[in-house]
């Protein structure tokens, strides 16, 4: 294809110019020949000339047939013009294109941590067709549950939509060596069923995954490595494959490595770390008989070729159904069990995506500010710029080649504001994964690969085309030629443009603010929940004591009194407890219901164990009774504390105490009586039922977690360091994997809002900026241009008060119209905030109020200047002005 | 540049018609702008004489538009002269075969207003 090749491989100007100039000549020269009879060679010469004709005319004429080329030229003549002006008017060149920076940059940043996390897709093979299958006790609140392990063979084996079911629950495991030169580490697992990598469809990137064989009680003692995990422990070394590593004290095999990227079920919009090891479930044949006794398994399926998410839901939702004629005994009254489907992800993004999706609002709206104020600098410009306009246009520049040259001249600035505005966008991602590490893990990962920048380079090409064609859209150019030469007059209708420009740009800046100001309402709201316990300096310390290490429960017990009275020796330390979860971080629930009662009336109740110096640590106060003592061995009758919520829920009367639970087998005793602490999310709601149980007492697969509780009268680094020298002097091969303050746990648990609140105030302050400086601008400017009309005014008598007053009412005028614009965006924006407000309406008449006065406020201040300007003008130079 | 304009339609008119009878010209082979000048001239009798200052715009053009493809070639005495020689392209040729029928069509309609045929009219 001809045009194929010239676009790929344009001619050079001067290589046609050559091929012309050669073709003529010889045209020329074989003319010249031809006339050859009887004359002499000048006559010939001129008679060749005569009938070819104006030579210079004919290479015009040719030159003009050159289109690719002539626009290549064009363009090269546009940008040198647009690179002329930008350095005549450096001033005017650096606001715009920093300001596009800013938009620009913002824009980048925000959509490249939006690619991270909504829109990547799993590394998965086919991930759409992936489901999750989800349970849950809607009598007993709560979100999605995993199922029993019978329960999860009940799905697997009667399913009709789904190809493959596959299971996993989250494991923990500590990573022991014999070289006493490391520490021991605590990582994060997965126990799957063995069909779990092919239902994802993907394959190890070396060795194999798990056989069936694998997936029993006894013979599951091999373990495939993340891709980091490889790296991290075996530097990648293929050695690694057969090799062995201790887990809890047991051998695993390595039998493969998932290949670099591979994550499973993390993803970018998860918290914390992931999972680096996965080893087959196992399930043993008393759990598989235990169906109610807990619900730790997550369900993963593959939709049959052809069946939709619909039809899966039904599918599960009908076995669900099943289970109570199955079971009567068990599926009753407050167990009342739903099940269903959801695309497999969903979940994990449910969290970040309205967070995320408000701030790409917000950036969105800080572009459109950054459009009008340069679209305003432009407007401003071409204004003076008519006379020049005028005059290109009467030496031949036809209106189409002048629309051409503003656009380039607009898509110069864009374009070199979207290098910088990455650049910034760049540091932005940097910092916010400094500031806000635990707010999605796609944070960090976030980075300006093709996909973001070609989002930059679209972004910025319309807002190139939008910025260059403003002077165009306002008028006709024609009108450029007849206003040539004269100022002022006939600028009413440019005006009306630059005013509603600035109207836009303050009604954008409410909107955010509005947005910034019902989130920093929320955060408040929260801040004034009570969390039931005192954060100021208590240090949580986590470990972990598991079973192989410590088979009984009596070592065990002699190590951890043990050391929390090491602990407590440390100086400056006042009280020290131990608790298996604390509130904010951990989530632990257990099913209880009162001694006597039916099995229908069971409940979910918050739980830990923790040590009798628990409360104390924490500042828990005890309302009633007392705490865990030294009575409370395992042999006794079990004790309980439970919260002031769930005593007034049961016994409003007061009389809890000597009351009795059953917990799974266990009867427990009511003793005490707590203070209620969140231990869920501050923003969650309500307290629920709360029991606690003596770590030193009762038993179970929580134990093996312990976080020991220091409340210090001093903190600073060396703390960290004499806790980890007290719980090594007493056993070396316990992991100490997390050191912080309860302050630091709190913070976390807030991220998301925290990273929201940040985010949104910073846009709605860089609108706020930007908007402002737009008005400054559009209202300078029109002083400027009635500099004559004021200087009139003040002639005839008007006072300079009447003037400061004329003007500024300008102002205000377009700000107050973009503030009821604003707020009425506002209101149905809110309406998308929901989810991230609490305790405010989305018609907050704070955040509206506040809003409103910030911005008509600081265009006060921004119509100020100009007004005394206008206010100063010397009548006599004002009319010699004209 | 208003006179310009006025050029630029007068070329216009002209334009279809000088390119077809290139792009027939060249069905007889290839050829260098002076040869399609002078056959021009030659064929119609110095009825239409082919002025370079339409000939080389056009030949460029339809280089332009892939109709017609130029290569350079030794000729003339001794071969001592290099010329710029056209030949049609496929594309051409079909370009060729459209503007024919709509040449044709245009003559026949154009006829029929101004020598319509006698007798048909007198009985009206």
């Amino acid at each position: 294809m001809s045009w194929l090749r010239r676009l790929l491989l344009p001619r050079s100007r001067e290589q046609r110019e050559k091929d012309l100039e050669r073709e003529l000549l010889a045209d020329l020269e074989q003319e010249a020949e031809e006339q050859q009879h009887g004359l002499t060679p000048e006559e010939v010469k001129w008679a060749a000339r005569r009938a070819l004709g104006n030579l210079t005319r004919v290479r015009e004429d040719v030159r003009a047939e050159w289109r690719w080329t002539s626009l290549l030229d064009r363009l090269e003549q546009d940008l040198r013009f647009a690179l002329r002006t930008a350095r005549k008017n450096p001033i005017y060149t650096l606001t715009a294109v920093a300001t596009l920076a800013l938009g620009i940059g913002v824009n980048t940043a925000v959509f490249s941590v939006v690619h991270t996390v909504l829109l990547r897709k799993p590394p998965y093979a086919d991930p759409d067709r992936l489901v999750q299958v989800r349970q849950k006790f809607p009598k007993l609140g709560g979100g999605g549950l995993g199922a029993s392990p019978a329960e999860f063979l009940d799905y697997r084996d009667r399913t009709r939509t789904l190809a493959t079911v596959a299971g996993y629950e989250p494991a923990v495991f500590d990573l022991t060596t014999d070289d006493p030169s490391k520490e021991p580490a605590h990582i994060q697992a997965l126990r799957v069923s063995h069909d779990l990598f092919s239902t994802l469809g993907v394959t190890p990137k070396r060795g194999r995954t798990f056989t069936k064989a694998e997936d029993v009680e006894g013979a599951n003692r091999v373990a495939i490595l993340s891709h980091e995990m490889w790296q991290r422990r075996f530097g990648g070394d293929l050695q690694a494959i057969g090799a062995t590593i201790r887990l809890n004290e047991q051998p695993y095999t390595i039998i493969g490595v998932m290949p670099e990227g591979f994550e499973f079920p993390f993803n970018a919009a998860s918290v914390g770390e992931p999972p680096v090891l996965w080893t087959p479930m196992g399930l043993t044949q008393q759990r598989i008989r235990d169906r109610g006794a807990d619900f730790p398994i997550r369900i993963i399926g593959r939709l049959k070729p052809g069946a939709s998410i619909d039809q899966a839901a039904q599918d599960i939702s009908s076995i669900a159904a099943m289970f109570p004629k199955e079971h009567p005994e068990l599926y009753r009254g407050n167990l009342h069990l739903e099940a269903t489907v959801e695309v497999f992800g969903e979940g994990e993004t449910a969290r970040a995506r309205p967070v995320l999706l408000a701030i790409t609002g917000a950036v969105l709206f800080v572009l459109l500010i950054a459009c009008a104020n340069v679209m305003n600098l432009q407007l401003a410009r071409a204004a003076s710029r008519q006379r020049e306009i005028a005059v290109r246009n009467a030496l031949g520049a036809s209106k189409g080649r002048l629309l051409v040259q503003l656009l380039t001249e607009g898509l110069f600035l864009a374009l070199t504001g979207a290098l910088l505005g990455t650049g910034l966008a760049f540091l932005l991602i940097r910092l916010a994964a400094k500031m806000w590490p635990s707010f999605v893990a796609g944070l960090s990962q976030a980075k300006l690969d093709w996909s973001v920048l070609t989002f930059t380079l679209a972004v910025s090409i319309l807002t190139g085309i939008v910025c260059g064609l403003a002077p165009a859209l306002q008028r006709d150019l024609g009108d450029a030629i007849r206003h040539a030469g004269r100022s002022g007059g006939g600028s009413q209708k440019r005006h009306g443009l630059r005013s509603a420009l600035v109207v836009i740009e303050a009604g954008s800046a409410v909107v955010l603010l509005i947005g910034a100001g019902l989130l920093i309402h929320s955060l408040i709201n929260v801040w004034r929940v009570p969390m039931g316990f005192s954060p100021d300096g208590v240090t949580i310390t986590r470990t972990a004591f598991n079973r192989q290490r410590y088979p009984s429960n009596e070592p065990r017990h002699v190590a951890e009194r043990e050391i929390e009275q090491r602990l407590a020796a440390i100086p400056g330390v006042e009280a020290v407890g131990l608790a298996t979860h604390i509130p904010l971080a951990d989530d632990r629930k257990i099913g209880y219901k009162l001694e006597g009662a039916d099995i229908a009336s069971i409940g979910w109740a918050d739980h830990a164990l923790v040590s009798g110096g628990y409360f104390a640590a924490m500042r828990i106060p005890i309302l009633h009774g007392r705490t865990f003592g030294p009575e409370d061995t395992p042999n006794a009758p079990i004790t309980a504390i439970i919260n002031e919520s769930m005593a007034r829920q049961f016994w409003p009367d007061g009389s809890a105490i000597g009351r009795r639970l059953l917990w799974g087998g266990r009867r427990l005793t009511i003793v005490g009586i707590a203070g209620d602490v969140h231990v869920s999310a501050l923003d969650s709601g309500a307290v629920q039922p709360t029991i606690y149980n003596s770590v030193y007492q009762v038993e179970s697969a929580a134990t093996t977690s312990a976080v020991f509780v220091l409340r210090a009268s001093r903190d600073g680094g060396n703390l960290a360091a004499s806790i980890r020298q007290a719980i090594w002097s007493v056993d070396h091969g316990i992991p100490v994997f997390d050191i912080r303050s309860m302050g630091q746990i709190i913070a976390r648990s807030l991220e998301t809002r925290h990273f929201a609140v940040g985010l949104l105030t910073a846009f709605a302050t860089l609108a706020l900026v930007l908007a402002v400086i737009g008005l400054y601008g559009v209202l300078s400017y029109a002083v400027a241009q009635r500099t004559a009309e004021l200087g009139m005014r003040l002639a005839l008598g008007a006072t300079s008060g009447q003037v400061l007053r004329l003007v500024m009412s300008d102002g205000v005028r377009l700000s107050v119209i973009g503030v009821a614009l604003g707020a009425v965006v506002g209101a149905l924006a809110a309406r998308g905030l929901s989810k991230l407000l609490f305790g405010v309406g989305s018609f907050d008449p704070l955040a509206f109020g506040l809003a409103a006065a910030v911005l008509v406020g600081m265009s006060m201040l921004a119509s100020y200047l100009p007004a005394r300007r206008a206010a100063r003008v010397d009548p006599i130079v004002a009319l010699r002005h004209e | 540049m208003p006179p310009r304009s006025q050029t630029s339609q007068k070329i216009q008119l002209l334009q279809g018609t000088l390119d077809m009878l290139i792009l027939r010209t060249l069905i007889l082979g290839p050829a260098h702008g002076h040869q399609i000048a002078k056959h021009i001239q030659r064929t119609t009798d110095d009825l239409l004489q082919v002025e370079h200052g339409s000939l080389y715009p056009a030949l460029h053009r339809l280089e332009e538009k892939g109709w017609i493809a130029a290569k350079w070639e030794a000729a003339g005495k001794d071969l001592k002269r290099e010329f710029k020689y056209y030949r049609l392209t496929a594309a051409g040729k079909k370009q060729l075969v459209a503007e024919e029928s709509e040449w044709k069509q245009m003559t026949s309609a154009i006829a029929r207003i101004m020598w319509p045929v006698a007798g048909t009219e007198g009985k009206g």
